[in-house]
């Protein structure tokens, strides 16, 4: 297949894909392409939704249409990139302990890895926020090693606490719902991603580095009471 | 200017036209489901068609106005009585401080909006004071209206009048088969071709969940997917892909068995295919699918969708036109 891919996937919305599996290189042209679309939209031009491996771009049909769309969209792409925009690194806290590890035992079960193992393949990871979605605050990240790579459980456990770290295949999210997830529960994070602020309501931007920090359950509590 | 909720009906909330722009960071659409029936309720009592007003899900609450006022109910046939008396839908009337507004059993339709002049003043909450309840984000408190709830109510526009009434044929009705035009999309070549013609050809009922963030639909057959290699990221499942927004209007089918007509407070993004997207003109006539309603998909092209959106504004700008004299 030859990428990008312009697929027609409503009325008022056309998705760019940029590859099928997760790479650098198709993330690094959804985040150029997104970033130009903010600087320069085009004519009806509504929001663009970045994704791993893909940017659904919403429009106003009445105004314009998915072929002009696509036109606009190949010029952005022709386009120098622009400089990489501030992507931080940011730590985020988590606690490891059976209380919050809910799937540690299983996930260590189905990796071969003991459970210290595990959670040191977890802490090595690099990790990069490629997406929200979801819901309000999921930013999904990708860079779980592959010594703890597992596809998402046959059907989605209820019921689980925001906060939850939780890992597919290479992704991994902090959740801040309670929510079902067929995702594996590696541990429970402190941390604060919703924000009180309208500009920026979450801790992370697309593009931002992260790194996780083990700490202890007193001093998971410590941080939670902060 | 205040209302009282007396009781809360089955799952009644306060919406606007909704919250657009947010979706990047996992923030869906919310507003009314059905926003035509919204605005032209807006537009009945002389608000501008964005003001907030409550959306009513099969059961209506009973409220007490705390002064008065000019409201108006539109959308599905939830009669409406006023201290008991049945009173007229579609048609803007006058409410004296104590009176109560109540309603009957659900008669066609699933879904009311019940607008009141200076409309419900909530705090506007990223852009909108629409009610996210998954997100507990606008709206009252972030959730459906309870008992002993009181609604601020904005002040009253110069516009506000009793007896404004919008004519039969602007007020858009659904058909029962409804029948929701799709355009068919995204994953569509990963469907079999019989299992193509099985998810049109067949007689789909609405489930019991569906509900704001997707109306589920089940009685078809089963739909199967091509065999093939995940890509790498997404899960085993054959319905699983790399994970890529969903646009509004989409539909999935996890698991190949349900589909699910994504609507206003749809999650942003995930791993489902996605086989298609009900075409944005008939997205309002799915908030008034009740339960257990048969219902087909109809695959059109893109110029009929586009048509048919136009239609849709064209009959937003008439009913403007008539409610604004």
């Amino acid at each position: 297949m030859e990428f990008p891919i312009f697929r027609p996937v409503a009325d008022h919305a056309v998705l760019v894909e940029f590859g099928e599996d997760i790479t650098d290189d198709a993330h690094a042209h959804v985040l150029n392409l997104d970033r130009a679309l903010s600087s320069a939209p085009f004519t009806g031009f509504k929001e663009a939704i970045p994704a791993f491996v893909n940017l659904l771009v919403d429009f106003d049909p009445l105004l314009t249409d998915h072929s002009t769309v696509e036109t606009a969209l190949r010029h952005l792409m022709r386009l120098p990139a622009s400089e990489q925009s501030q992507s931080q690194h940011r730590e985020v806290l988590v606690c490891y302990e059976d209380l919050f590890a809910k799937d540690l035992a299983a996930i260590a079960h189905h990796t071969g890895l003991s459970q210290e193992a595990v959670i040191n393949a977890h802490l090595a990871g690099d990790y990069k926020i490629y997406m929200y979605g979801f819901a309000p605050g999921y930013a999904y990240m990708a860079g779980t090693p592959k010594s703890i790579q597992l596809a998402r459980k046959p059907s989605p456990v209820r019921g689980i606490e925001a906060g939850s770290v939780i890992i597919a295949g290479a992704q991994c999210l902090v959740t801040t719902l309670t929510m079902p997830t067929g995702w594996w529960v590696l541990g429970r994070s402190p941390t604060r991603i919703l924000t009180d602020n309208p500009h920026q309501p979450f801790l992370f931007d697309v593009g931002d580095h992260i790194t996780f920090r083990r700490i202890s359950l007193a001093e998971y509590e410590a941080a939670k009471a902060q | 200017m205040a209302i009282k909720v007396v009781s809360p009906g089955l799952s009644t909330t306060v919406q606007d036209l909704g919250r657009p722009g947010y979706y990047h960071i996992g923030i869906p659409l919310s507003g009314a489901m059905d926003r035509a029936a919204m605005a032209a309720a807006n537009l009945l009592v002389g608000n501008e068609e964005s003001a907030a007003g409550l959306e009513v899900v099969f059961m209506g609450p009973e409220l007490e106005f705390m002064l008065p006022s000019v409201v108006a109910i539109t959308g599905g046939e939830i009669p409406p009585k006023l201290n008991g008396t049945p009173c007229e839908t579609w048609t803007s009337f006058a409410v004296k401080a104590g009176d109560v507004l109540s309603f009957d059993f659900l008669k066609a339709g699933a879904r009311a909006y019940i607008a009141i002049a200076g409309g419900i003043d909530v705090p506007v909450v990223l852009g909108s004071r629409s009610t996210y309840t998954l997100g507990a984000l606008g709206g009252h408190q972030g959730r459906k209206l309870q008992t002993g709830d009181i609604l601020p109510v904005g002040s009253t526009p110069s516009k506000a009048r009793a007896g404004r009434t919008l004519d039969q044929k602007l007020r858009r009705q659904s058909t029962s088969p409804a029948e929701l035009r799709m355009l068919p999309g995204l994953y569509w070549h990963r469907v079999t071709e019989a299992a193509g013609k099985h998810f049109l050809s067949d007689t789909w009922k609405v489930a019991p969940e569906a509900d704001r963030i997707g109306y589920r639909f089940r009685g078809g057959r089963p739909i199967e997917f091509m065999p093939r290699t995940p890509p790498f990221g997404a899960g085993s499942d054959p319905s699983n892909i790399v994970d890529a927004c969903y646009p509004y209007g989409s539909i999935q089918i996890p698991s190949g068995t349900e589909p699910i007509v994504l609507h206003r407070d749809a999650v942003s993004g995930g791993g489902y295919f996605m086989v298609g997207a009900v075409i944005s003109a008939d997205m309002d006539l799915i908030a008034q699918l009740q339960p257990h309603m048969p219902a087909r998909f109809v695959a059109v092209d893109m110029p009929t969708a586009l048509a048919a959106r136009k239609d849709m504004n064209a009959q937003a700008a008439a009913v403007r036109a008539v409610l604004q004299l």
